[in-house]
């Protein structure tokens, strides 16, 4: 039988870290989580899981909030579709005379699995709330999430770093993210003259042309 | 802003210092791929752009099996270890940003320069696009070909001569070329009237200061070495490209200082200094720097492919992080790298113990590194620069470095025309022509912002100059008027169809082929529209007599 509740805890240099409890529908977001429950299936699961992969005891409490929160998700968002589809306006498969009921059904509940899936990509204010947080934690979290094969949390964690990347300068992003140019010199000059063509040279002024 | 400036002056120990610290510290860069990969697939084109610029991580990913979003294209011409992305359409908002970076790289003067950029400056360098004749060349030229001193004079009448006649071409410290010369020499091999490429030695510069240092005349395995001496050829035949070569082999001695500090190889430091000392007074004419602490004869010891010299550290970082290309890069149709063959690794930079093993006798057994720069105009897409490294054939610690540069003349097919290309304009000496003395007793020299700072990216003293490329890739008024449209054959060959026979030539270069009667100049729009004047004042009288009669 599954259990109801699952504990986990971090071990860093066997130090055990501070632990953690969530509900086993949440659990099972993780991919990780859900592998080790299906292969202890007899196991009682009164002792917390240890996890490995460095995560600070800050991070984990963070993520379990957040699967906490998006346990209930896919039934949630399922069921909102649902009633969206119900209004025939709605529906975008053709239920002309030609089709047969099994036709519409199948073509509705692929246009259902579409609008969930999409629905499951898109940021909620709660999301953009939690990933308010200083840059070197969201990667914490990005990092954790990769380890945990939380899915739809990378995603969400890709995107916000994605939106900061977005519309700046190779030197704004350099300094956003702690880089250092890297490329030796004759990569960097090759990387301007073969990709650069397109660069304006306008640093032409009317005193000296005219 | 600092650690570019570091970069640039070419201590490349701190490079592989960089990749340490992106993989290390960079939250970003010290990811693993596939969160990474995931980030890269939801940024716009121009943010990928961006991206893929800061660090080598992006560059190798976005050319990664893995990263299919876009299409890309292997840049095979340039035979570079990373995928080139194609500009689908005229990304205005990349440019800006590329434009941001670009400005803030540049010292201190240029800055205030671009700063000052406007609208009206704007207009300025649109009016250097506009076509004027030479009566050298009898033909038009873009404004940007003429010298200042020229277009001054040209406030109260035409400019008589482009730079390309002005000026010369600098093979040496001691010789110089000019393009009155080339001319003589490319009718000689049009007169021999034969298919057959003939080659004409137009300069040799014997001065001593070329040799080999360790030439000795007792030697006879030197003395098959012909071109140690910079020299200057023309070649081609009345059928085919008529073009300019410029060569040398040069023989840089390396020290052997390295063995007694306990060093096993060169690092990119010390061989940039010792080629540095090498280029003076003839390899910074032929094949002069494109951009700050960057050599072109480096590009022949490019990390990803070769492993001749030692970059400190770079034991320490996954190799996935700093060699762009993975080993299996060199295909069938690539040559044989010394990263995938030990035995094209460069005898003379071998530590002393690998020397010893393999012996004194280094031909045959070590390869060859060739680097290629393409200056690339759409009317000269193979002209350029090549740069050759070998073993020396007498052996030791010696390089022989062979530069070669090709500079369009002529092209094949038609009348031959010898108006000047735009390669012979990229390569004349800055200091052979007409210059104007600024208020701050400063010589002003053409387009190019920077005339005081070599660490400057605008410097104008590098390979390629901002007029002639601008000038080299704008759309001509004449083909978007479709010249060729009005006549049934070639004006110069009526066997051949006008449209076969300029086919792949920009505007300006059919323009050149274009026959014009000696004496004839083109008629400006104000003789245009006088012509226009007369014709309908006599059209008028006609009209009042005819009024009159009846």
């Amino acid at each position: 039988m599954a259990p109801t509740h699952i504990s986990v805890k971090n071990v860093d240099n066997g130090r055990d870290g501070e632990v953690f409890t969530i509900t086993y529908q949440a659990a099972m977001q993780s991919g990780i989580l859900k592998d080790l429950i299906s292969d202890f299936e007899h196991a009682s699961f009164d002792e917390a899981i240890p996890l490995m992969g460095n995560i600070s005891d800050h991070t984990l409490g963070r993520i379990i909030s957040w699967l906490t929160i998006h346990s209930r998700d896919v039934a949630r968002i399922t069921e909102q579709v649902k009633e969206f589809l119900e209004n025939p306006q709605n529906r975008q498969p053709p239920t002309g005379p030609g089709m047969d009921d099994d036709a519409v059904n199948k073509a509705l509940s692929s246009q259902e699995r579409t609008l969930v899936a999409e629905k499951l990509k898109t940021l909620t204010p709660w999301d953009v709330q939690f990933f308010e947080v200083p840059t070197d934690e969201v990667f914490d979290i990005l990092l954790a999430a990769n380890y945990l094969d939380i899915q739809r949390l990378v995603d969400f964690s890709s995107q916000t770093v994605a939106n900061m990347i977005k519309g700046k300068t190779t030197e704004q992003i350099r300094d956003l993210f702690g880089i250092v140019n890297d490329f030796t010199p004759e990569e960097e000059d090759e990387l301007r003259r073969t990709e650069g063509w397109a660069l304006p040279r306008c640093d032409w002024t009317p005193e000296q042309w005219q | 802003m600092i650690v570019t400036t570091l970069l640039g002056v070419g201590p490349n120990t701190t490079w592989t210092g960089h990749v340490q610290h992106n993989t290390g510290r960079s939250h970003l860069c010290g990811l693993p791929d596939k969160p990474l990969l995931n980030i890269m697939r939801r940024l716009d084109p121009t943010s990928l752009q961006c991206l893929r610029r800061t660090s080598r991580v992006f560059l190798r990913l976005s050319s990664s099996p893995q990263f299919r979003r876009y299409q890309t294209v292997n840049c095979s011409e340039y035979n570079l270890p990373w995928k080139s992305f194609t500009f689908r359409r005229k990304d205005s908002e990349l440019l800006r940003l590329l434009h941001e970076d670009s400005a803030n790289s540049r010292c201190v003067e240029c800055r205030k320069r671009v700063e000052q950029w406007s609208w009206h400056a704007y207009q300025s360098v649109q009016s250097l696009m506009k076509e004027k004749h030479c009566l050298a060349c009898k033909t038009t030229h873009p404004l940007a070909y003429f010298s200042r001193a020229q277009r001054r004079h040209s406030a109260h009448s035409r400019p008589q001569q482009c730079i390309g006649h002005e000026g010369f071409v600098r093979l040496c410290q001691h010789e110089v070329v000019r393009w009155d010369s080339v001319v003589k020499a490319a009718r000689e091999l049009e007169k021999a009237d034969s298919e057959q490429v003939a080659r004409i030695l137009l300069v040799e510069c014997q001065h001593p200061s070329h040799l080999p240092s360790h030439r000795n005349p007792r030697a006879p395995e030197l003395h098959h070495l012909d071109k140690i001496h910079p020299s200057v050829f023309i070649e081609g035949s009345s059928t085919s490209v008529i073009r300019l070569c410029m060569e040398w082999t040069g023989h840089l001695r390396l020290p052997d200082r390295h063995a007694l500090v306990g060093a096993k190889r060169f690092t990119p430091t010390e061989m940039t200094h010792e080629l540095h000392q090498f280029r003076k007074g003839t390899a910074e004419f032929i094949a002069p720097q494109s951009a700050p602490g960057s050599l072109p004869e480096m590009r022949c010891f490019d990390p990803n492919r070769c492993r001749c010299l030692r970059y400190v550290g770079s034991v320490n970082i996954p190799q996935h992080n700093w060699q762009l290309a993975h080993p299996t890069y060199d295909n069938a149709n690539q040559p044989l790298t010394c990263r995938t063959d030990e035995n094209c690794r460069l005898g003379p930079l071998l530590p002393p113990s690998a020397r010893a093993l393999r012996g004194n006798d280094n031909k045959g057994k070590t390869g060859s590194h060739t680097a290629h720069t393409v200056l690339s105009y759409p009317s000269e897409p193979a002209y350029g620069i090549r740069i050759d490294v070998d073993p020396c054939a007498g052996g030791g610690r010696c390089l022989e470095i062979t530069y070669r540069r090709t500079i369009l003349v002529s092209a094949s097919g038609g009348a031959p025309c010898y108006a000047i290309t735009p390669s012979w304009i990229e390569a004349i000496d800055l200091d052979s022509y007409g210059h104007e003395t600024g208020e701050d007793g400063r010589r002003s020299w053409d387009g190019l912002a920077c005339r005081e700072d070599p660490s400057c990216p605008n410097y104008v003293r590098y390979l390629e100059r901002p007029v002639v490329r601008a000038c080299g890739l704008r759309r001509s008024p004449v083909q978007a008027e479709g010249w060729t449209a009005n006549t049934a054959s070639h004006p110069a060959n009526p066997a051949r169809p006008a449209s076969t026979a300029n086919r792949g030539r920009t505007a300006l270069e059919r323009q050149a082929r274009r026959p014009r009667p000696a004496g004839e100049r083109k008629k400006t729009k104000k003789e245009e529209d006088d012509i226009l004047a007369f014709a309908f004042l006599i059209l008028l009288l006609a009209y009042l007599i005819y009024y009159k009669m009846f």
